[in-house]
């Protein structure tokens, strides 16, 4: 039970179980089947993104661009299947751009070597742009049959949209995590001079998180562009922060070396359901940019005065 | 001059980064003269100069900040200057009498912000970004919150003079700028705790050391940080004649580049040099314009030209000694 | 047999010579000792050869062949493995994890944690830790974390290995386990070099010692064909048979006041207690090996860290922070420019005024008269401090808490780095101050300039430190190199 307690990622289960327990009163028909299917589709774009976020954090970073990669990486999508490419040749030319962001990215901390929060923050502007320049208003009507298939399909009992894009991500971290790469992106984000001294290729190292990361967040805009119809150059962008949020609660510690994406699965989780929490409330629209700022705030101000106080009593023992 | 540390300075080293960021506005000027004709006009030089000064504020914010050192940089400001506009002008409700009170309330307000940010960057230990861009999309939710939407279209005529030419082709709100900088620039240079900012900001354990109260000055920093910033907000209502939410936002990522080109960096700044980087960003914004260039492609450039400055002037040093 | 030849390395760092053409050999079968006092180039050659510092000048070459080693990831290639005195160890793993972070085993391309398991308690068992593997480092005792940090060397095979002061913190039984290991690996062939002070472990595990001092090579002895008092001589330059032993007390202490007084205070990191007491107008000289608490003392003086209990000037209170020292006339200045004293990119001006116009808001004399009298070489008042040399940038540093006359004045190291007649300027400076009723605790790791000191000053005494405890207390005639050294080396009989 106690180890229970050590993890990082407790006080997320226990807000998530808070949420769980309110939404199902408070919250009209959320258990409902259609709706609760609802929630999950929208909640597996966040947690994938949280997933590759906590990446980087654990590796010593950040990634501020997530939100606006989304909205490029939507738009592209959406716009390379109204051109005539086919279903599966879109996704692939959309990872295509996820990957090139992600080595922009890489190669700006690790090689130039600027802080990632200012680098992920430009590289933020870049997209923002672009997606404006690739679809200027949301509009189309994007693939319907995937649409389906990703808003109602269901393979084994499990829901497409939790199983493609969140089950297999954490897969494909926990087979990473299980090679070298693993322990480097612990020690790089731990010490990266005492990495750099015990011999381990730090550029190496870097360059792999913020590219783990895009593709992470590319993966997630397919899955979004299943959610909503068509391209829309804007309503990605709260995935940053939201993104952030999920992993500060889910346990990873900012300074870097601590932390596991899932962990940011269930910061993800906690975040989507206190955003319909503060929904089911029927707060008038005017509220609601606000309340989900301040879950965001008091989800990352609570977690990090969690830890605080937590260090601070081990030091006093 | 001696070579020291394996380092070669030369003291006018100042002068010449002047000189350099004097020569590219003229440069930026003439190509913005080739790609339309009027560009070097009065008119346009003095429409840039106005909203140069706009950006000059906000990078006076980011220069707070980034002096005090830990690499910071605050991202609430586009916030903070919205919800200054979007506030004064509904709390005036075009009574010039209310005047103080509204700009009293708007300046509270943003001080509170500050103290939050610095609070959890201070206590809690989250990095200044993160928890200013976190109050960045608070305040925001805020201003839509306290708006409902319905922008106030009234703003006291006093403001509105910011954005008429009084003095040959001068406006109003250069003047006003300009009195706002020297007081920041005697604040920097003559106040104890300003000249204490840049101590800390170079070496924040050597302050420390010589008894500095290093935690008292961070703070101060980051609320004067809140006021340029809300100055900057009522400024842009002035110049722009509306308020309009979220009117602020694009103003983070500019004052954080003309911070960078007017040399802002850890221990370091002048307001000057501020204003310098604010003419060349506004001068290189209005390029765009000029070149016809939907605003996706702008926005795009801006990211890409904030790149770039961030890789001449903003790389950490190498791992190896 | 394998063969490590290092031809003329030379390494500066900025102003500091660290190392001035030293040449360098040791065979595989052979183990030796690299010997030499603080700021003798020991660590430096160390690191040159592990690729974290990059030389100057000079060759590293592993059998005739010459090594291009410019990374701690070439030297792990070239089989090359230097342990440093700051622990590599990273807690957020276990000391399995740790142990086998530079060469993580694979199976294929999975990490085959059962090897990693398995390795580690093959190499624990070796060191007398069996079974930590699934500990953490946290709840690691200091000597355990270091027999750690040897485990995580030798486990990568290493065909050059190298020990920068790994048993400092070592207990007797941990010495003999890693002893033991090292004549194994001699009997493979590994070169080793040892980094340490001790001497009996020289004359117990090694065959050759060299000697750097200052930077530069000295000379390189059999073990079994040198005595201690020779390599001594070797360090210091000096003969070691003229020390003069404990008898001799300089004439009659005069009645002064009591500045400050510690009684019972551990310092942080040690185990044992420290009395120290300073009294007014007096200057006190700490000596000793680098890292055995002098550093430490200063700053916990100084309330650094964390509050400290004092009394002072009769009446006991509590310093609970630099601001609270510095208001009560204390101040402290570090060789350490860069971390602790300069602001770099600010201008001489504002660094010399920072206590007087911003903190204390005290009357102090002209800065120009300062400095001319200072005889600081620089442009402008107005020019940035790291314009000006070492030497000068430290003299400015020193004005800024002169100019304010302290009551107390703690210095750690205030000299390092800077050429020999700035050092004089400095000590004729910090002795003026103590002539006006100041008290001086002046650390460093330069034994000639402590003895020199004695010149100056009224009222000078050297303490020797060791493991955060004072081991002797000189004065007058006894204040020798060789004394400081005999005092500040635990001989053969003394175990922690």
């Amino acid at each position: 039970m106690s180890q229970l307690l050590k993890a990082k990622w407790f006080p997320s289960v226990v807000l998530v179980i808070f949420f769980l327990i309110w939404n199902g009163f408070f919250v009209k028909g959320f258990y409902s089947a259609a709706s609760f299917r609802y929630f999950l589709n929208v909640l597996v774009p966040l947690a994938c993104i949280a997933i590759g976020v906590t990446v980087t954090v654990i590796c010593g970073g950040i990634d501020l661009s997530t939100g606006a990669l989304v909205c490029v990486i939507n738009c592209s999508f959406v716009v390379l299947m109204e051109r005539g490419l086919g279903l599966g040749a879109a996704i692939a030319v959309s990872m295509l751009a996820a990957l090139v962001v992600g080595v922009v990215n890489g190669f700006f901390v690790a090689v130039v070597r600027i802080n990632p929060l200012l680098v992920t923050f430009a590289m933020q502007t870049i997209c923002t742009g672009l997606a404006l320049w690739i679809r200027p208003n949301a509009s189309g009507s994007g693939n319907p049959e995937f649409i389906r298939w990703y808003g109602s399909g269901t393979v084994l009992g499990i829901p497409t949209s939790v199983l493609f894009f969140t089950i297999v991500p954490l897969v494909i971290w926990y087979l990473i995590k299980r090679t070298p790469m693993g322990y480097w992106l612990y020690a790089v984000g731990k010490d990266e001079r005492k990495s750099f001294e015990t011999g381990i290729n730090t550029v190496a190292v870097q360059f792999f998180a913020y590219i783990f990361s895009a593709c992470m967040t590319g993966w997630a805009a397919i899955a979004f562009s299943g959610n909503i119809v068509g391209g829309d150059p804007k309503a990605g962008l709260s995935f940053t922060m939201n993104a952030i949020a999920a992993s500060v609660v889910g346990g990873a510690a900012l300074s870097g070396g601590e932390g596991d994406p899932i962990g940011g699965v269930l910061g993800a989780l906690f975040v989507q359901l206190a955003i319909y929490a503060v929904l089911g409330a029927k707060v008038s629209t005017y509220v609601e940019e606000l309340s989900n700022g301040l879950i965001v705030l008091l989800g990352i101000v609570g977690m990090m005065a969690y830890s605080v106080l937590k260090n601070r009593k081990r030091s006093r023992l | 001059m001696k070579k020291t540390d394996g380092v070669a300075v030369r003291s006018n080293v100042r002068l010449n980064s002047i000189h350099v960021t004097v020569i590219l506005i003229v440069v930026l000027f003439v190509i913005g003269q080739g790609v339309l004709n009027g560009f070097a006009s009065i008119r346009n030089i003095s429409n840039i100069i106005a909203f140069a000064c706009v950006i000059a504020l906000v990078a006076v914010s980011q220069l707070f900040v980034m002096v005090v050192g830990s690499d910071g940089n605050d991202l609430s400001v586009g916030a903070i200057m919205s919800m200054s506009a979007l506030l004064f002008a509904d709390i005036c409700r075009n009574e010039v009498a209310r005047i103080p009170f509204a700009l009293a309330c708007v300046l509270l307000l943003g001080v509170v912000v500050e103290l939050i940010n610095f609070s959890g960057i201070a206590f809690l230990k989250i990095s200044p970004m993160i928890m200013t861009m976190v109050m960045g999309t608070v305040v925001n939710g805020f201003n839509y919150f306290y708006t409902r939407g319905i922008v106030s279209g009234s703003i006291p005529k006093p403001i509105m003079l910011l954005g008429r030419q009084i003095v040959g082709p001068f406006k109003t709100i250069v003047f006003v700028v300009a009195v706002i900088l020297v007081l920041a620039y005697c604040f920097l240079r003559r106040l104890k705790t300003g000249k204490k900012m840049y101590l800390v900001g170079s070496n924040e354990n050597a302050a420390r050391l010589c008894g500095i109260r290093t935690e008292w000055v961070k703070l101060a920093a980051f609320l004067m940080s809140g006021v340029a910033a809300v100055l900057a907000g009522i400024m842009l209502l002035g110049l722009s004649g509306a308020a309009i939410l979220k009117m602020g936002d694009g103003y983070v990522m500019m004052s954080i580049a003309a911070a960078v080109i007017g040399g802002v960096k850890n221990g370091e700044g002048r307001v000057f040099g501020c204003f310098l980087g604010a003419v060349i960003i506004q001068t290189l914004s209005n390029l765009l314009i000029a070149a016809n260039l939907p605003d996706s492609l702008q926005i795009l450039l801006n990211g890409i030209v904030l790149m770039l400055i961030l890789s001449s002037f903003a790389r950490k040093p190498r791992l190896q000694s | 047999m394998n063969h490590l030849k290092c031809r003329e390395i030379s390494k500066a760092f900025g102003q500091v010579r660290a190392l001035e053409r030293v040449s360098l050999e040791a065979c595989g079968g052979e183990i030796l000792a690299l010997l030499g006092g603080n700021g003798s180039g020991k660590s430096t050659i160390a690191k040159v050869i592990g690729g974290v510092y990059q030389k100057d000048s000079g060759e590293v070459m592993l059998n005739d062949s010459v090594l291009n080693i410019n990374s701690p990831i070439a030297a792990k290639r070239a089989g090359v493995i230097v342990t440093s005195q700051e622990l590599s160890l990273m807690d957020n793993f276990t000391v399995a994890q740790n142990i086998c972070l530079s060469k993580v085993p694979v199976k294929k391309v999975w990490t085959d944690g059962r090897a990693v398991g398995e390795i580690a308690e093959e190499v624990l068992k070796k060191c007398g830790l069996s079974s930590y593997g699934g500990r953490s480092v946290a709840s690691l005792e200091e000597n355990e974390k270091y027999l750690v940090e040897f485990a995580k060397a030798i486990v990568m095979k290493p065909k050059v290995l190298i020990l920068d002061e790994i048993t400092s913190a070592l207990y007797q039984n941990d010495v003999a386990v890693i002893r033991n290991i090292l004549m194994d690996l001699k009997e493979q062939g590994c070169i080793i070099i040892i980094i340490t002070h001790r001497m009996n472990e020289i004359f117990d595990m090694c065959d050759k010692v060299t000697v750097l001092r200052n930077g530069e090579y000295v000379d390189t002895f059999w073990t079994s064909e040198v005595t201690e008092n020779e390599l001594l001589f070797a360090m210091t330059g000096h003969d070691v048979r003229k020390a003069v032993k404990v008898g001799e007390e300089a004439g009659g202490e005069e009645e002064r006041e009591s500045l400050i007084s510690v009684t019972d205070h551990q310092l942080s990191g040690f185990r044992g207690q420290i009395q120290f007491e300073l009294k007014k107008g007096e200057v006190i000289g700490v000596a000793g090996l680098q890292g055995q608490g002098q550093s430490q003392l200063v700053r916990e003086l100084f309330a650094m860290d964390k509050p400290t209990q004092m009394v002072f000037k009769g009446e006991p209170i509590i310093l609970k922070n630099p601001s609270d020292a510095v208001k009560r006339k204390f101040a402290f200045i570090s060789g350490n420019r860069e971390k602790e004293g300069s602001f770099g990119n600010r201008s001489i001006q504002e660094n010399i005024s920072v206590i007087s116009d911003l903190i204390l808001s005290a009357n102090a004399e002209a800065k120009e008269t300062v400095l001319g009298k200072y005889k600081v070489k620089m442009g402008r008042i107005t020019d940035a401090i790291r314009t000006l040399s070492g030497g000068n940038q430290q003299k400015v540093i020193l004005g800024r808490w002169t100019i304010t006359n302290p009551d107390v004045l703690l210095l750690d190291d205030p000299t390092k780095g800077i050429d020999v007649n700035a050092r004089m300027d400095v000590h004729g400076i910090i002795a003026e101050l103590a002539d006006q009723g100041a008290g001086v605790v002046f650390v460093s790791s330069d034994e000639e300039e402590l003895i020199g000191m004695a010149k100056y000053c009224h009222q000078y005494k050297i303490v020797v430190m060791y493991n955060g405890e004072v081991k002797k207390v000189l004065s007058g005639k006894e204040m020798t190199k060789e004394n400081i050294f005999l005092y500040a080396i635990p001989q053969g009989g003394d175990s922690e």
